[in-house]
């Protein structure tokens, strides 16, 4: 026997967002289901695969390919490495030139906050397609791809960090008759910087993610050797590199967390 | 004029990271073997490349808009199946509302191992299990995205003031309850911007699921490159770019209407 | 006026000229009604007057931080324009309520930073400054006391600490002429003498001409040799510290601020 109960609202009913929400959200999912086939059968005759898949995954790796594996990882990192500093680098002026604050010229304002947006609209791996076609198989496009996306992310995000800039050290600095480069140097820049540490950081962890899928494509790394695994059902193959991958950017997320704190605290502030 | 001298200047760490990392990267570009060379040939061609993506051809573009609609319906539901995980998952993980040590271990440590597996690897499995089509590619995304969101959420729940805990712990509240009347409301607004920025995401990268088999543009891109045909590859990677720069836009509308500013006014 | 002003001979360029100075900001408000008026150079000024009556906005148009609207503005026989903005710049030290110190940056660079209308090659923007300049700076620190600080990050500092590196800023600059903006109205009447007394020195050991807005009549009859008031951006007063009775206090800031003259805390919350 259950008691009746009442909403704490005026009229006894829960909210009306509170109903409707969900209700729009599960009109949408039925909606866009046949766009997805959606099928019940099909789902439930999944499960079994998937367990008999995840049965194969706990196999002996193969040891023979351990070396080669990681050759990928290092490879992979590597690719990460260049990719992420060489956007770090590239993204500064054009950060620059996309602030509100520094930029020259609204023009040139306007032109630059495109450029970075045109930048970051396409995922690295529509890129790596575009640059393996251009320039071959590799890690180059690859680097190619996440350093292009990277200086658009960056970009963007290190402008927005120089528009919150305090206005007060600019004006002390514009009055003894600095240069408009040198206010973006000595005012500007170091207060962003502590912005573009935790960017930095953030992006290099989202970077070696990227890098561990490129492969699919052929722009190098230890995707290529994920997508054979799985493609020729080598499950001492695949259970290594799923390992690999989640050891690296396990850590990487622990240090990024770790180092975002650090910034953002301040480091050795009393 | 005698001065007080200055004191010694400390050693900042800042030149010895740098020529770390600059080092660190050297090494990597030669192990790599890349040389400036390969980058400036790629350069000349690559004028030449782009080139041959200058005159799209969008005769099939009612099929692309249905491919756009699959790529947004398979992130939509992926961001769906991402927020079920976060609403089951993320009160275990937050330490204020877990119910226990183990519980939350074993919450933290599952959100970390599903972020921790590239959505693309997952999309392969579930492709040779459920076979190929967007289905896969919606249930890859969910799972990996719904690692994001559960320690996003568990993350706003800690930062909670822990003065609202305490007040409903003093009434003698369950867990689940303590979940569902403080923890869940104090990060409405936070959540729904997870939620956004999840489903921003998404659209990405459902758009490349189909490299892996699992529907969306990204299918069509892939097989039209592969046949070196420019025109459609030009036509696809515009209708792309369109769609996720409306997203982008519509989502930016949303966040500015999230901020406290926006909805007061 | 029993402090004559020493420094430079009578006969010297006057330090600053203004002839129908007025600023209008867009939107049509006027923030300065066209005024005129000459200070000689070695002269101690108080400029006075309640917040909003233009005295933040009559110093910056001295040094072009706020361009005025109509007018010539000359300062040591120069006219202020496009051209000479930063040649008169230079010569201008400025110092601000709020320190405006870039706060990342170690006291050494924010005093360097004095030195960068002389320096405009590309050795500035990496913050690398010649030996010559290091002696300045370090002089200028040296003066101020803060010698032992010249490695700390600006925002370590005390607030006095950090209004004194202000001052070794526009020292550096090797200064014709200081603005000060309010420059004791965030610090504690101790150290509000200290700043005022190194002010009245440089004043009158290096014959630098000083314009300063206070807000307390009795620093004001301390250390000017001569008082400009202004109420709603027009020139209500001018003439030596002793004319200014409790009657024109009365008509610059309100009834209430002469009765309270004696305390010489008017409108220090500003």
């Amino acid at each position: 026997m259950s008691v009746p109960t009442r909403s704490p609202t005026p009229s006894g009913r829960p909210p009306p967002a509170l109903i409707l929400l969900p209700v729009g959200v599960v009109a949408l999912l039925v909606a866009t289901a046949p766009l997805l086939d959606v099928d019940a059968k099909r789902l439930l005759h999944a499960v079994p695969a998937l367990l008999d898949f995840a049965g194969h995954l706990f196999v002996a790796p193969d040891w023979a390919y351990l070396p080669d594996l990681l050759r990928r990882m290092l490879e992979t990192l590597e690719m990460t490495l260049i990719a992420t500093l060489v956007a770090t680098v590239l993204s500064m002026p054009l950060a620059v030139l996309a602030a509100r604050n520094a930029s020259p010229h609204p023009a040139v304002f306007h032109a630059a906050r495109q450029v970075l947006s045109a930048m970051r609209a396409l995922p690295e791996l529509v890129w790596a397609l575009v640059f393996v076609s251009a320039v071959g198989l590799g890690p180059l496009p690859g680097i190619l791809a996440m350093a292009l996306v990277t200086v658009g992310f960056m970009g963007k995000a290190f402008a927005e960090a120089i528009e919150m800039a305090d206005p007060r050290p600019v004006e002390g600095v514009r009055a003894v008759g600095a240069t408009r480069v040198q206010v973006v140097s000595f005012a500007l820049l170091p207060q962003a910087l502590p912005d573009l540490v935790g960017t930095t950081v953030y992006v290099l962890d989202h970077n070696v993610r990227s890098a561990a899928i490129l492969g699919l494509v052929g722009a190098g790394g230890i995707g290529y050797d994920m997508v054979m695994a799985m493609r020729l059902y080598e499950f001492d193959r695949l259970t290594p590199i799923a390992v690999a991958i989640y050891l690296v950017v396990t850590v990487l997320d622990r240090l990024s967390d770790r180092l975002r704190a650090r910034v953002i605290h301040g480091r050795g502030a009393p | 004029m005698s001065r007080t001298p200055l004191p010694a200047r400390p050693r900042g760490l800042f030149p010895v990271w740098l020529t770390g990392i600059l080092a660190l990267a050297w090494l990597a570009a030669y192990d790599l073997e890349l040389s400036p060379e390969t980058l400036l040939y790629g350069i000349d061609d690559m004028a030449e490349y782009f080139g041959r993506y200058a005159a799209p051809d969008f005769r099939e573009l009612p099929r692309y808009l249905v491919l756009v609609g699959q790529t947004l319906a398979t992130a939509f539901w992926g961001t769906v199946i991402a927020l079920v995980v976060a609403l089951v998952v993320a009160p275990f993980a937050a330490r204020p509302v877990t119910s226990g040590r183990i519980g939350h271990r074993v919450a933290r440590e599952g959100l970390n191992v599903i972020r921790a597996v590239p959505d693309m690897l997952l999309a392969l499995v579930f492709v040779a299990a459920l076979g190929l089509g967007p289905l896969p590619g919606a249930l890859a995304l969910g799972l990996h995205t719904g690692g994001f969101m559960g320690k996003f959420c568990a993350e706003s729940m800690e930062r909670v003031d822990p003065g609202l805990y305490e007040a409903l712990a003093a009434t003698g509240a369950t867990r689940a309850q303590t979940a569902m009347y403080v923890a869940w409301p104090s990060i409405v607004r936070e959540l729904a911007g997870y939620t956004l920025f999840i489903f921003d995401r998404n659209v990405r990268m459902a758009s490349v699921l189909g490299l892996v088999g699992a529907g969306g543009i990204g299918f069509a891109l892939h097989d039209t490159l592969r046949l070196f045909d420019y025109p459609r590859s030009a036509a696809l990677i515009i209708v792309l770019v369109v769609t996720i720069a409306i997203i982008d836009m519509v989502s930016s509308w949303l966040r500015a209407r999230l901020t406290p500013e926006g909805s007061r006014s | 006026m029993d402090r004559p002003a020493i420094g430079m001979p009578a006969t010297a360029t006057p330090s600053v000229v203004l002839r129908g100075v007025g600023t209008r900001y867009p939107g049509g408000v006027t923030a300065l009604e066209p005024l005129s008026l000459t200070i000689p150079a070695g002269q101690f000024v108080a400029l006075v007057g309640a917040s909003g009556a233009g005295k933040s906005t009559l110093l910056r148009t001295l040094n072009g931080l706020v361009p005025a609207t109509s007018g010539e503005v000359v300062i040591d026989g120069i006219t202020l324009s496009r051209s000479t903005l930063r040649a008169i710049r230079a010569r201008t030290g400025m110092i601000f309520q709020q320190f405006n110190l870039v706060g990342r940056l170690n006291v050494m660079t924010n005093v360097l930073t004095g030195r960068l209308s002389h320096r405009r090659g590309l050795a500035s923007l990496f913050h690398r400054f010649p030996r010559e300049d290091f002696d300045i700076a370090h002089e200028a620190l040296d003066r101020v006391g803060l010698t032992d600080k010249a490695w700390e990050r600006a925002d370590r500092l005390s607030g006095g600490q950090q209004q004194r590196v202000g001052i070794a800023r526009a020292l550096a600059q090797q200064p014709r002429l200081i603005l000060a903006d309010e420059p004791v109205a965030s610090l504690d009447p101790g150290t509000s003498i200290e700043i005022l007394d190194l002010l009245a020195a440089i004043n009158r050991r290096d014959g630098v001409t000083i314009v300063v807005s206070l807000h307390q009549p009795g620093y004001v009859r301390r250390y000017a040799d001569r008082v400009i008031g202004l109420k709603r951006g027009a020139l209500a007063f001018d003439g030596p510290p002793e004319a200014m009775d409790d009657a024109m206090l009365a008509t610059l800031y309100g009834a209430d601020a002469a009765a309270t003259s004696g305390r010489g805390d008017v409108g220090a919350d500003a």
